[in-house]
């Protein structure tokens, strides 16, 4: 053997600790949830019981499961949209120069610091049923929302979402409106472009790659978000706020079935897939 | 010289730490995991009584609480990666662990115990093939925490059963000052499935007759039907409040004074006694229907454990000394849990009769030895421990449809057709048949 040939070798030595560390940490698990969602049950981590495709089966002839992949992607997409909204309109405001700036960023960027167990209690108690929610809107002469109800427990937790996600669009919009080059704007106004034209022509095609970024990373939390749903309603009323993340919680610690709860998380991961090439896709444009 | 000096110190450090090591290694130990009670002493208690057998015996003993609700989800994920504890104090699930050939059984603890002075009924929620496998850390009677200021103003006497208790929900419910006559927990929580649980029983229902997918029959009867009838049409009424959606929301209900009764267990009493005795002093609990047992937390020691005699003394000396346990667990508590032992009930009972716990409106003796249904994981009828029973409480099946029929409007015999259909799915993947 030559002596590079001997290097070559040599230096792929060096590569088998990552590879290993890889494939222990993500091909492995991976591929034992896969293999495990053929059994009906496991015992000290070990599938017994193959039942083939019979707990895909099970779930794709579920109602439950259907609705709740459509409430989970409801929850996730307007958290996305508002949160996308709000991060903008924020950084559009802050991204300004005016007195207090620095601070008003700081302010705002508070909720995405704070963990997520102290959101879920903190507006457990801002909407609890007299809490400062519903004394507000007492005050202002209004009826009082039974925020946990089913009719509005939905909509309370989508809130809170938003609260506590909406800074890192913020900062992440912010971050690419700093890098937008003046000159651009500039050569716009030249050109006799409005406000709107500026901002669509020139600073949403300068967010592109930021946007994407968020978008995918925010729909991955978001998506998988359990924390502050738990803590509030743990996916009730009914099924109001039943997600996916609460259903195979509740499928794997409560009914005691991990081997189905494995086969529900497999059963939306194609959609996780789907989110990360369109996104890479989107990219290379 | 510095430099040598450090040498000898950190050569020192290092023998301390093997001569250290080395003789942790060879005492025996014993990890313990356990639900974090709210009283605080009884925390202490489970805590202080192991860490002393340990001394006692040269065991190293390790206790770890954790909050309700968390414990199963942390035994799931260790069983899986062989990680469990060797026992556990206040646990869950005696049904499911069994049914995996996890537990070890525990005669011979209860025999050195005493058997005749466990209230059996209760000794046996843990009981599956005819051996028991845990031991009841307690009964958690839901009772009925009622206002007398208000009954009495309104010229009312206690209810006897469910239809009077209905009655009288409806003349205390006061809409335009968003006052209820029932606090009843709504939404996915353990309170709305034992509140469910007692209107069946007393209802005359049941969910599993056998040990079969064919056992779940009883479910789809009328009594289920008259049961959730019973608590939509209150619902309907107004009688209950719509914002009791979490666990402690009937609690809270009580505690802020929105509603006139409650069904709990005597945690209630317990914050109103320390921190609201105004209202401790109108509150009396008293028996309404079936009494449900939401007490299942029990002692149980895994297969696994490298020292099962060792853990089967500590089970033993957890409840040996009996006056310790009532004193130090029980009445540390305010009586949020009574015994499982007869001998210590009766002195409770005997307390109650000199005028003690005067906020019990029935002794609590006679009425532990009346009570007929423990909540999980003993099925009913079936009268032993489940996994179907474990599986329907800790997947909130009960609340689920209540809520289906309150919240969502799916018809009453729609929603216990589902219920059923899932109870025997569940009950088919236990048996097998």
């Amino acid at each position: 053997m030559e002596r590079w040939q001997l290097r070559k070798l040599f230096d792929y030595w060096f590569v088998i600790p990552v590879i290993a560390v890889i494939f222990a940490t993500v091909i492995f698990p991976l591929v034992y949830g896969f293999w495990a969602s053929f059994y009906k049950t496991t015992i000290s981590g070990n599938p017994v019981n193959f039942i083939g495709f019979g707990n895909y089966l099970r779930a794709l002839s579920s109602d439950r499961f259907y609705q709740t992949v459509f409430r989970t992607f409801y929850y996730t997409g307007s958290c996305i949209l508002v949160k996308t909204i709000i991060g903008l309109g924020a950084a559009l405001l802050l991204n300004r120069e005016f007195k207090g700036k620095g601070f008003m960023r700081g302010i705002t960027i508070i909720p995405w610091t704070m963990p997520l167990f102290v959101v879920a209690i903190m507006w457990y108690g801002i909407f609890e049923w007299r809490g400062p929610a519903n004394e507000g809107l007492k005050s202002l002469g209004l009826p009082i929302v039974n925020w946990f109800g089913y009719d509005w427990a939905m909509s309370s937790v989508i809130i809170i979402n938003i609260w506590k996600g909406f800074p890192f669009y913020f900062m992440g919009f912010l971050a690419g409106l700093q890098g937008i080059p003046r000159s651009l704007y500039e050569a716009a106004e030249m050109d006799g472009a409005s406000s709107w034209q500026s901002f669509r022509n020139v600073t949403l095609p300068g967010l592109r790659p930021v946007l994407l970024t968020i978008l995918m990373l925010s729909t991955i939390w978001t998506f998988s978000e359990f924390v502050t749903i738990f803590l509030t309603t743990r996916g009730g009323p009914g099924s109001a706020t039943q997600t996916m993340a609460i259903l195979v919680y509740e499928t794997a610690f409560g009914a005691f079935e991990l081997n189905y709860a494995l086969t529900l998380s497999i059963l939306i991961l194609p959609f996780f897939l789907l989110l990360i090439y369109y996104t890479l896709k989107l990219f290379t444009r | 010289m510095k430099s040598k000096h450090m040498m000898m110190a950190a050569t020192l450090v290092l023998v301390l730490a093997l001569s250290t090591s080395a003789s942790t290694a060879q005492k025996p130990n014993i990890e313990i995991w356990g639900v974090s009670s709210f009283v605080a002493d009884v925390n202490n208690w489970v805590v202080h009584k192991a860490k002393k057998w340990g001394t006692k015996n040269g065991v190293e003993v390790k206790v770890s609480l954790f909050p309700f609700g968390q414990l199963n989800a942390k035994l799931i994920a260790a069983i899986e990666a062989g990680t469990q504890p060797d026992m556990c104090v206040q646990g869950w699930g005696v049904g499911e662990w069994v049914n995996k050939g996890l537990l070890l059984p525990l005669d011979d603890v209860v025999d050195r115990l005493g058997r005749a002075d466990f209230f059996k009924h209760k000794l046996i929620e843990n009981q599956l093939r005819g051996q028991i496998y845990g031991i009841p850390g307690f009964f958690e009677l839901f009772m009925l925490h009622i206002r007398t200021d208000l009954l009495k103003a309104a010229g009312l006497d206690y209810p006897n059963d469910y239809e009077e208790f209905a009655q009288i929900a409806l003349k205390l419910t006061d809409p335009k000052k968003n006052f209820y006559g029932m606090g009843y927990s709504l939404g996915r929580n353990f309170d709305n499935d034992c509140h469910f649980l007692g209107a069946l029983f007393t209802h005359g229902g049941g969910y599993l007759s056998e040990k079969s997918s064919k056992g779940v029959g009883i479910f789809k009867g009328e009594s289920t039907i008259k049961a959730l009838k019973w608590i939509k049409d209150l619902y309907d009424k107004k009688a209950i409040p719509p914002f009791g959606m979490v666990e402690i929301g009937n609690n809270n209900a009580y505690i802020n004074g929105v509603v006139a009764m409650t069904l709990n267990p005597p945690s209630i009493m317990y914050a109103l006694k320390h921190r609201y005795p105004e209202l401790a002093a109108k509150t009396k609990m008293i028996p309404v229907g079936e009494i449900i047992d939401g007490g299942e937390e029990s002692l149980f020691i895994f297969k696994s454990t490298k020292y099962p005699e060792l853990a089967k003394d500590l089970a033993y000396y957890y409840f040996k000394d009996k006056e310790d346990y009532r004193k130090n667990f029980i009445e540390a508590g305010e009586l949020y849990g009574l015994p499982i032992f007869k001998s210590q009930a009766k002195v409770i009972g005997d307390a109650w009769k000199r005028g003690e716990w005067s906020e019990w409106g029935v002794n609590p003796y006679e009425m532990l030895k009346s009570i007929k249904y423990v909540t999980n994981p003993r099925a009913y009828p079936l009268g032993e421990a489940s996994p179907v029973a474990d599986r329907a409480m800790m997947s909130h099946l009960w609340a689920r449809l209540v809520d289906a029929v309150i919240f969502e409007k799916v018809p009453i015999e729609t929603a216990v057709e589902e219920a059923h259909q899932e109870l025997k799915r569940v009950a088919k993947e236990v048996y097998g048949k």
